[in-house]
């Protein structure tokens, strides 16, 4: 396992090259002077040029590639051209807000999916079963701002509620908390429950037919030993798979939900960046999304051996 | 082929899809024939109306046709999803081939940028590259097609891999062909399949992303009715006109669950082994 963990971590690095290669490459896409767009119409010559030597545009293209990777190795992710924050503790700030969205999300889904994914399984070509799959269906095809957005239009015609606008921690205020993060949290959650309900349903069908879970039943087990007890575990590498994708998505995709409902997250934090034209900004949020992404996809890889001890790398 | 064609049109799902499909493309093509109006004309009087003999679905802000705008909208998403996934087909493909073929250092590079590309949450690196483009129709429609690309191209591969030592690929070889013929003429035509699944799957992610950025502002820009856009403008007057969102939802809604069910029902008839799955 510690022989794995350290081939796969020697893996990372070109990865983790290819990353700041490609995210470095995309302010360079930018058609015309980075330092002129980002300052605006009215930026004067002197600010321009100013610009352009704080951030070394003027340097050659490995200069200022070799400089920047150079300050992240150091944990200096530059300073935001619009506010003149350093841009790695906003990010850092921003990210708290943004996985606590995450969990709260994963946890509605999960908690949707998983039992109503095995339900649609054990009872396969029933009405029920039917109502699961339409239901998966619907949740992959209808983007989440629209989810969101209808959300926000049921609970103000019909409830005369909207969520407060103040973004407070779990940790402080659990109860404003909740408040806060459930209409996001269950917008992000239905999607995520759509595909954790349509992969937790094709294993359960896949596992149910194997000669193990016939001998369990063959030796009088209830229904429920053989489900929880047989099936569960041995279903369990392809929704962790699905569930540690979604994960990642969530972090990064979360900007549209963000955006909706006005969560102070990291997704907010890089949109804003893309409409300041803050590309600094843009650069390490991207950059920071990308990282968490790789390493949560590493974890899932190191779950498997926990699932299934057969798994030996 | 034949046996294809039977179990496509014994497969009910895939025959109502590929209907549904083709009637969002024939209203998507004939828009300027049966949009009742200008998606853009603005009828100040009847601003936020409801529905009425006029306007079937209402007016939105600025009175402007709703109908109208959800089947110009049709035209958008639909173009912008397949031109995006007709881009990552053709890089794919091409990119698929070579490193599924030539193998050795070739296939590892190429894989190793396909898995850099895969680091990037979709929307995230969509966004990254709106951003340094700019936003607009072409823009969008090559953010996402590059998005997109690392998919295809390990779609194509796994199947180059399955069949490139099989003896029809020898017997080029063997009789000289050249490796340009090889790789198009010989194993192309092997890949359609699983390309055609993952293509009608690929394009209902591609309209959710192109609607997301719009929704975003980055994409379609105003006044281009696009059904993104049309929520995103929508959100300040929900309470006052419900059928502003709703609409273009429901457009969106049924033309994403078409072909996600179009594309299940494809891998089905092509591989059984998912049937019911």
């Amino acid at each position: 396992m510690g022989a794995y963990l350290f081939k796969r971590l020697v893996s990372l690095i070109p990865i983790l090259f290819g990353i700041s290669v490609l995210v470095f490459t995309i302010l360079h896409l930018v058609p015309g002077d980075p330092a002129s767009i980002m300052l605006g119409t009215n930026a004067t010559e002197e600010s321009i040029a100013a610009l352009r030597k704080s951030m070394g545009l003027d340097e050659p293209l490995i200069t200022q590639y070799l400089t920047w990777v150079g300050g992240l190795l150091q944990g200096d992710f530059g300073v935001s051209v619009h506010s003149g924050e350093e841009i790695l503790p906003q990010i850092i700030k921003r990210f708290g807000i943004t996985l606590q969205l995450t969990v709260f999300a994963v946890v509605i889904g999960w908690l949707v999916a998983i039992p109503f994914g095995i339900i649609s399984a054990i009872r396969a070509h029933s009405k029920t079963d039917i109502a699961v799959r339409v239901a998966t269906l619907l949740g992959i095809s209808v983007p989440n701002f629209a989810i969101g957005t209808l959300l926000l239009l049921v609970t103000s015609l019909y409830f005369n509620w909207f969520p407060p606008i103040d973004v407070v921690s779990f940790w402080e205020n659990p109860l404003e908390a909740f408040k806060v993060f459930v209409l996001p949290a269950a917008t992000m959650g239905i999607v995520v429950a759509a595909g954790v309900m349509r992969m937790t349903r094709s294993a359960f069908l896949e596992t149910m037919d194997k000669d193990f879970i016939r001998t369990a039943r063959a030796k009088g087990n209830s229904k429920w030993t053989v489900v929880m007890g047989h099936a569960f575990r041995n279903s369990s590498i392809p929704i962790v798979t699905i569930a540690g994708m979604q994960i990642g998505y969530l972090l990064g995709g979360s900007v549209i939900v963000e955006q909706l409902f006005s969560i102070p997250g990291l997704g907010q934090y890089v949109l804003e960046a893309i409409y300041q034209r803050d590309y600094p900004v843009v650069q390490g949020g991207v950059l920071f999304v990308a990282l968490v992404f790789v390493l949560v996809n590493l974890l899932i890889d190191l779950i498997y051996t926990w699932i299934d001890p057969r798994i030996k790398y | 082929m034949s046996t294809f064609r039977k179990r496509f049109w014994a497969n009910k799902t895939a025959v109502i899809c590929s209907i549904l499909l083709a009637l969002l493309c024939l209203i998507a093509a004939l828009a300027p024939v049966l949009a009742p109006h200008d998606p853009t004309e603005m009828f100040q009087n009847n601003r936020m109306e409801g529905s009425s003999d006029t306007f079937l679905l209402g007016t939105d802000q600025f009175g402007r046709d709703l109908l109208s705008r959800v089947i110009y909208g049709a035209r958008v998403s639909l173009v912008v999803g397949i031109s995006a996934v007709m881009v990552s087909v053709i890089f794919g493909t091409i990119f698929g081939l070579i490193a599924g073929y030539f193998g050795r250092w070739i296939d590892g590079f190429i894989m190793r940028v396909m898995d850099v590309l895969f680091a990037f949450p979709e929307i995230l690196l969509a966004l990254a590259i709106v951003a340094a483009l700019g936003p607009g129709t072409f823009n969008t429609i090559m953010a996402i097609g590059i998005v997109n690309i690392p998919i295809f191209t390990r779609t194509v591969r796994g199947a180059v891999l399955s069949i490139k030592n099989l003896e029809f690929v020898e017997s080029a070889r063997a009789i000289g062909a050249s490796t340009p013929r090889i790789l198009f003429k010989e194993i192309f035509p092997n890949v359609t399949a699983p390309l055609l699944v993952q293509s009608s799957l690929a394009i209902s992610g591609a309209i959710l992303t192109e609607s997301a950025l719009s929704f975003l502002g980055l994409g379609i820009q105003p006044p281009d009715p696009s059904w993104g856009g049309m929520i995103s403008e929508a959100r300040r007057y929900m309470e006052l006109a419900p059928g502003m969102i709703i609409w273009p939802c429901v457009a969106m809604t049924v033309t994403i669950l078409s072909c996600n069910m179009f594309g299940d029902a494809v891998r089905d008839i092509l591989d059984p082994r998912h049937r019911g799955k």
